[in-house]
C-alpha cells in the first residue's frame, strides 16, 4: 500500500516472529495476493520455512487464505492487523483496568498465542495465575485453588458475553485440501458448556504444577478456537478518547454525563454508525440516577463538544444524538493544529486554523485577518504550501492574457489528504523509532550481554547458597561506568517503546478519522 | 472548471514577483539549490515526553517488553535452519543448535494441506534417502580399513618375537597397505599442509639424467 507500512511490517514481523517470518511477510505485502509456490520463488528462502513461516501468520489471524485454481490456495496479508500488534499492551491494559487480574491473564494468553481452544486458555492462566501465588507468599492458601479453573471459566464467559473475545472461523470439510472457514452468526460470541469437561481440566492443572512430564489429556473442544474481537477494544478505545477530551474541556461530571449517554445509545444502535439513534434526557436521567444539574449539562454538552451531541427534537425532556464522525472531525482538526504548531511555529498555525475556518482565503486577506505582517503571512503560507498543508485554488476572470486580468490565488486546506500525510508521517516515524531502538542495543550488545551473564550468575549463587564475598566477586566484573552505561541505553530503549506507544495512539486517532470520512462517502 | 485555470489558450504570464507580495528591490529569502537534505534542520526544538510517567505508561512498557520476549522465545518465531558448516570446528560442539526448538504444534487440520509438515518431511525423506545410501557406503569402507588395522595390531602384540620376520613381512605388508589407505584417508585431512606436497624439483635428479639425455637426442 505504502512505502513506509510497508518497511514498518517488516520492522515489527522482524522484532516479533523472526526473519524469515518478516520476510514472507514483505513479500506477501508487496507482490500481493499469491500461492505458496510463487511466494517460495520470490523471497528464495526454504519451502518447509516457507510454509511454517505462513502457518505462524494464519495463527495469529495475520493472513487469510482462498482457492485461487483446485487444490491451491492463494494467501493473503492483512497488513493493518500487524500494526495492532503494537496496541497489545492496551489492550492487555484496558481489561485489566475494566474486569481484572484473572481476565488480563486471559487475555494476555490469548494474545501470545493467537488463537487458542478455551480449555487451553483456562488452563494456561489457572496454571500461572497459581504460580504467581505461589511465588507472592503472602497470598491465600489454596483453599480456592481447587475452584480456580471455574472462576476463570466464568471470566472467559463474562468476555465471550461482552464481545471481547470471539469464536473463530472452522473447516467445514476437513478432507479438502483447500478448507473453507465458515460460522454461523449466532455460534461467534456463545461457550455452550458441553464444550468444557470441568473434571479433565482440573486434573490437567494439577498434573501441570506437580509434574513436568507433558500431559496427556483429551479435551472436548480441541476444534473450537478462539481469538480477540479487536473492534470491540476499538470501540472502547474510542470511547474514551472521546469521554477525556470532554472532561479536560469541560468537566469530570460532564464526562460522566457523556458516558451514560453513550450506554443508552449503545441500546439503540450499532456502535460503528457515524450518527447514532436518538435518546431522550429521560433515559440519560434514568441511567444516571440523579445527577444535580443535569439539563445544564445537556445543555454545555450541546454547545462546546464540537458537534458531537446534537439536539434533535424536544419530546421526553429533550431529545439528543450522538454524532460519533463529527466527534473525531473535531478531535483530528486539533490535532492537526497542533502539528503544525510544533512543525511551524505559532504564527504559521494561526494562519492554518484561519483558512481551514473559512475554507477558501484569498492571499492578501490572510495577512490583514490574520494581524501577523504582510510579508511573514506570505513566507509562511508558501512555507505551508511547500510542504503541502495548503493548496493553491487559481481563479481567473478571463481566459486572454491581458495584463488586466487579474489572477486571484485562494489558499485552502484540503483535510483529509493532509490527514493521510500525517499518517504516512506517523508510519515513517514508527519506522524509525524501531530502527533507533534496534541500533542501541546492537551497538551495546556485549555490554548488556555481560550484565545478563553477571545477574543470572549471581542468582544462581544465591540459589545454591553463596557467600557474600563469592557474589561480591562476581559483582566486580562489571565496574561502575560500565553499569552506568548500561542504565544509560535501558533507558533510551525504554524511552524509545514509550514513544512507540504513544505515536500508536496518535495513529488510532487518524486511522478512526479516515475510517468515518470513508463511512459518510 | 478545472480545465480553465491550467492548459489552454493564452496562459497568464504566471505569478509575478508583485503577486507573490514581495516590494521591488526587497531582500528574498535563500533560494534553495538542490534537492532537500536528507536531515534538514529543525526549526524549533520538538516536544519532550513528559519526564514523569504515570502508573498507566510504565505499565504498558512492562507488558510490551514482556510480550516481546515471550514471542522471541516461543514456538513462533522462526529461526533459520542449522547450516552444515564447511570444515567441522571445535566450537560447534558447544553452539546451541537453532533446530531444539522442534516442530510446529498446531491445530493442522485447520490449516490448507500443503502447509502440513508431515507432507513436506516425506518428500525430503525419499530425497535424503538417496544421498544416505552413498554415504553409508563411504562409511562402511571407512569402517573396514579401520577395523583391519585393529586386527593387525591384535595380530601383531599376539605373534611378538615368535615368527616375527615372515609373518612380520606379511603383516608389514597388509600394514603398509592399511598404512597406505589410512595414507590416503590422511592425505585427505592433510590438504593444508605443504610438506606433503612436492611443489619443485631440488635438483637430485639433475646429474644422474644428463648422461642420458645425450644419448637419447630430441623428444619429439
Amino acid at each position: 500500500m505504502s512505502y513506509y507500512l510497508q518497511k514498518v511490517c517488516y520492522k515489527i514481523l522482524n522484532e516479533y516472529f523472526g526473519n524469515i517470518v518478516a520476510k514472507v511477510g514483505e513479500v506477501l505485502f508487496q507482490k500481493g495476493v499469491n500461492p505458496l509456490r510463487v511466494i517460495v520463488t520470490y523471497s528464495k528462502l526454504p519451502l518447509s520455512k516457507v510454509s511454517e513461516a505462513i502457518a505462524v501468520l494464519v495463527q495469529h489471524n495475520l493472513v487469510t487464505w482462498e482457492e485461487w485454481r483446485p487444490g491451491i490456495p492463494c494467501y493473503t496479508l492483512l497488513h493493518d492487523r500487524i500494526l495492532l500488534i503494537l496496541r497489545f499492551p492496551r489492550y492487555v491494559f484496558l481489561v485489566r483496568e475494566k474486569f481484572g487480574e484473572e481476565e488480563e491473564m486471559v487475555v494476555d494468553v490469548l494474545l501470545k498465542e493467537g488463537q487458542a481452544t478455551a480449555s487451553h486458555i483456562i488452563i494456561t492462566s489457572c496454571v500461572k495465575l497459581l504460580e504467581a501465588s505461589d511465588n507472592d507468599t503472602s497470598a491465600s492458601s489454596g483453599s480456592n485453588y481447587e475452584q480456580r479453573h471455574i472462576t476463570i471459566r466464568n471470566h472467559l464467559l463474562k468476555l465471550i458475553e461482552n464481545e471481547f473475545i470471539q469464536r473463530c472461523s472452522s473447516p467445514q470439510d476437513s478432507t479438502k485440501p483447500v478448507p473453507v472457514l465458515t460460522i454461523k452468526e449466532e455460534d461467534l460470541y456463545s461457550l455452550p458448556p458441553e464444550l468444557l469437561d470441568l473434571k479433565a481440566l482440573q486434573q490437567e492443572i494439577q498434573h501441570r504444577r506437580t509434574e513436568t512430564t507433558a500431559p496427556t489429556f483429551i479435551h472436548p473442544d480441541a476444534n473450537v478456537l478462539w481469538r480477540l474481537n479487536y473492534d470491540r477494544f476499538h470501540i472502547e478505545f474510542r470511547d474514551s478518547e472521546i469521554c477525556n477530551s470532554i472532561v479536560r474541556r469541560i468537566d469530570p461530571l460532564a464526562g460522566e454525563c457523556f458516558g451514560a449517554m453513550l450506554k443508552c445509545s449503545y441500546k439503540v444502535s450499532d456502535p460503528w454508525a457515524p450518527v447514532m439513534n436518538v435518546v431522550t434526557a429521560a433515559d440519560i436521567r434514568d441511567q444516571l440516577k440523579d445527577l444535580k444539574y443535569l439539563d445544564q449539562y445537556l445543555k454545555i454538552l450541546e454547545e462546546q463538544s464540537g458537534d458531537c451531541v446534537q439536539r434533535v427534537g424536544d419530546a421526553g425532556g429533550g431529545q439528543y444524538r450522538l454524532n460519533m464522525s463529527n466527534a473525531f472531525q473535531s478531535l483530528t482538526y486539533i490535532l492537526i493544529y497542533n502539528i503544525v504548531q510544533e512543525r511551524f511555529g505559532s504564527k504559521a498555525a494561526r494562519i492554518f486554523r484561519l483558512i481551514h475556518k473559512n475554507q477558501m482565503m484569498e492571499q492578501d486577506m490572510i495577512g490583514e485577518v490574520s494581524m501577523i505582517g504582510k510579508k511573514d503571512a506570505n513566507l509562511l503560507s508558501y512555507r505551508l504550501l511547500h510542504d503541502n498543508f495548503l493548496r493553491i485554488h487559481e481563479l481567473r476572470k478571463t481566459l486572454t492574457p491581458s495584463p488586466a486580468n487579474k489572477i486571484i490565488y485562494l489558499f485552502h486546506v484540503d483535510m483529509s489528504s493532509v490527514v493521510r500525510m500525517v499518517l504516512e508521517w506517523c508510519y515513517k516515524g514508527m519506522y524509525n523509532l524501531m530502527v533507533q531502538r534496534e541500533t542501541i542495543v546492537s551497538d551495546n550488545r556485549r555490554l548488556l550481554d555481560k550484565r545478563t551473564r553477571v545477574d543470572s550468575i549471581v542468582e544462581n549463587l544465591k540459589q545454591s547458597g553463596g557467600t557474600e564475598e563469592q557474589i561480591q566477586e562476581v559483582e566486580e566484573m562489571m565496574t561502575p561506568s560500565e553499569r552506568a552505561l548500561v542504565e544509560q541505553v535501558v533507558v533510551k530503549q525504554d524511552k524509545l517503546f514509550d514513544s512507540e506507544t504513544g505515536l500508536d495512539e496518535t495513529i488510532f486517532i487518524l486511522q478512526m478519522y479516515l475510517y468515518y470520512q470513508t463511512q459518510k462517502a | 472548471m478545472g480545465g480553465r485555470g491550467r492548459g489552454g489558450r493564452g496562459r497568464g504570464r504566471g505569478m509575478t514577483l508583485e503577486q507573490l507580495g514581495v516590494q521591488k528591490g526587497e531582500a528574498l529569502p535563500e533560494r534553495v539549490v538542490g534537492p532537500p537534505e536528507t536531515y534538514p534542520p529543525l526549526e524549533f526544538r520538538p516536544v519532550q515526553p513528559t519526564q514523569e510517567k504515570n502508573l498507566a505508561e510504565s505499565y504498558l512498557l512492562v507488558v510490551k517488553k514482556e510480550y516481546r520476549e515471550h514471542m522471541q522465545n516461543s514456538q513462533y518465531y522462526i529461526q533459520p535452519g542449522v547450516k552444515r558448516p564447511d570444515i567441522e570446528r571445535y566450537s560447534d560442539r558447544y553452539q546451541l543448535l537453532a533446530s531444539h526448538r522442534g516442530r510446529l504444534t498446531l491445530n493442522w487440520s485447520r490449516f490448507p494441506k500443503e502447509l502440513h509438515p508431515s507432507t513436506l518431511s516425506a518428500s525430503s525423506k525419499k530425497r535424503k534417502a538417496c544421498l544416505t545410501k552413498i554415504n553409508v557406503k563411504k562409511l562402511k569402507t571407512k569402517d573396514v580399513n579401520v577395523s583391519e588395522r585393529l586386527e593387525a595390531l591384535e595380530k601383531k602384540e599376539a605373534t611378538q618375537g615368535v615368527e616375527e620376520n615372515e609373518e612380520g613381512e606379511d603383516e608389514d605388508k597388509a600394514e603398509g597397505e592399511t598404512f597406505e589407505e589410512l595414507e590416503e584417508a590422511d592425505e585427505e585431512l592433510d590438504e593444508g599442509t605443504d610438506y606433503v606436497n612436492n611443489y619443485f624439483d631440488n635438483g637430485d635428479n639433475y646429474l644422474d639424467e644428463e648422461d642420458d639425455a645425450l644419448e637419447e637426442g630430441g623428444v619429439f
